[in-house]
């Protein structure tokens, strides 16, 4: 009996040695083909084509006429119709301030003074009065909404970071890594 | 051509993916708005309020503004958004009161009218485009203009 139970003993340490050496050599199988599966995904990032834009050009000049169009209806239907309201004082003053909030605002005033135009005249006629609040609505867009690099970054985080991803753009990686 | 795909030069014939610039751009902008994700609502808010604020004075009878000014910003702040995640150059300009119309960047709603531009009602948005070194502006929404003539006729 004990002739028996050695013989079998024998034969299973002999299929767990085989095993051994059938699982090592798959386990070395599985470390050659991950390497290689990571040489291949290395390989294809290497040759795809570079990732254009998010969203194509169409996608933006249709949201903006959306935004655009919005606007003019909107701005039309509020601020149409006669009024006998009189700005004061105050409200000019926040009105030019508002207008001076971008850089065009200055030329825009010119053009006023040479046509003997003024807030309070603008105010007055329907049309010049919708026209007004939208160039104060672009003046707003442009200056809050669209012209910083990030909405919600501070100004003293913004015009930094804009002014110094202008000189990557303009001189490359490459060359700011040799110049600076 | 897609920017993406064009290469530029400097004087020592060094080349430089310009994809490689605009994915900085692109990651660097993706990052700030997850940074401000929290304080977003907060700034959408005062931008809000400072509009309706200037608006109110031009109403010509009294009348509640405030959804419809909210329905903009949040419009306007969406695209914005959109451009901070993208890779390309976009720019956002204002036409100066005084200069001369151009077509193939403005867009005139009445052709009537005449004379210089006097105002601004929406904004030029452009794409800053590198062709094999050169570079160049792609108008990618022409701005609104009401020209002079406007203001002489009604003012």
């Amino acid at each position: 009996m004990l002739a028996g139970l050695d013989s079998g003993f024998r034969e299973l340490s002999t299929q767990n040695h085989q095993l051994r050496i059938q699982m090592n050599a798959t386990l070395d199988s599985r470390d050659e083909i991950e390497k290689d599966n990571a040489a291949l995904r290395t390989e294809i990032l290497r040759l795809r084509e570079p990732p254009g834009q998010d969203y194509s050009d169409d996608v933006y000049f249709k949201k903006l006429n959306e935004l655009n169009e919005v606007t003019q209806l909107w701005v039309a239907a509020m601020f149409k119709g006669p009024t006998k309201r009189v700005l004061d004082a105050e409200a000019e003053i926040k009105l030019s301030n508002a207008l001076n909030h971008h850089r065009v605002g200055e030329s825009i005033l010119q053009v006023m003074h040479e046509n003997r135009c003024t807030i309070q005249t603008l105010f007055q006629h329907s049309i010049t009065r919708i026209v007004f609040v939208r160039q104060l609505i672009a003046i707003f867009l442009c200056s809050e909404v669209f012209g910083p690099f990030c909405l919600g970054t501070p100004q003293e985080l913004d015009t930094p970071l804009r002014k110094t991803m202008e000189i990557v753009i303009d001189a490359g990686i490459a060359m700011c890594l040799l110049r600076f | 051509m897609q920017v993406s795909q064009c290469v530029f030069s400097d004087s020592n014939g060094k080349e430089q993916s310009v994809t490689k610039v605009l994915t900085v751009r692109q990651t660097i902008g993706k990052a700030l708005l997850y940074h401000h994700e929290s304080t977003q609502k907060a700034t959408r808010d005062n931008l809000i309020v400072n509009l309706e604020e200037i608006l109110r004075l031009l109403l010509p009878t009294t009348r509640d503004i405030r959804p419809k000014v909210r329905e903009l910003v949040k419009r306007a702040i969406q695209i914005a958004h959109l451009i901070t995640c993208e890779q390309a150059l976009f720019n956002c300009d204002l036409c100066h009161g005084g200069s001369q119309f151009k077509g193939d960047v403005m867009y005139l709603p009445d052709e009537n009218q005449r004379g210089r531009v006097f105002m601004c009602t929406f904004p030029y948005f452009g794409k800053r485009l590198l062709q094999n070194g050169r570079e160049r502006a792609h108008c990618l929404f022409p701005a609104s203009v009401e020209l002079e003539s406007i203001v002489r006729e009604f003012a």
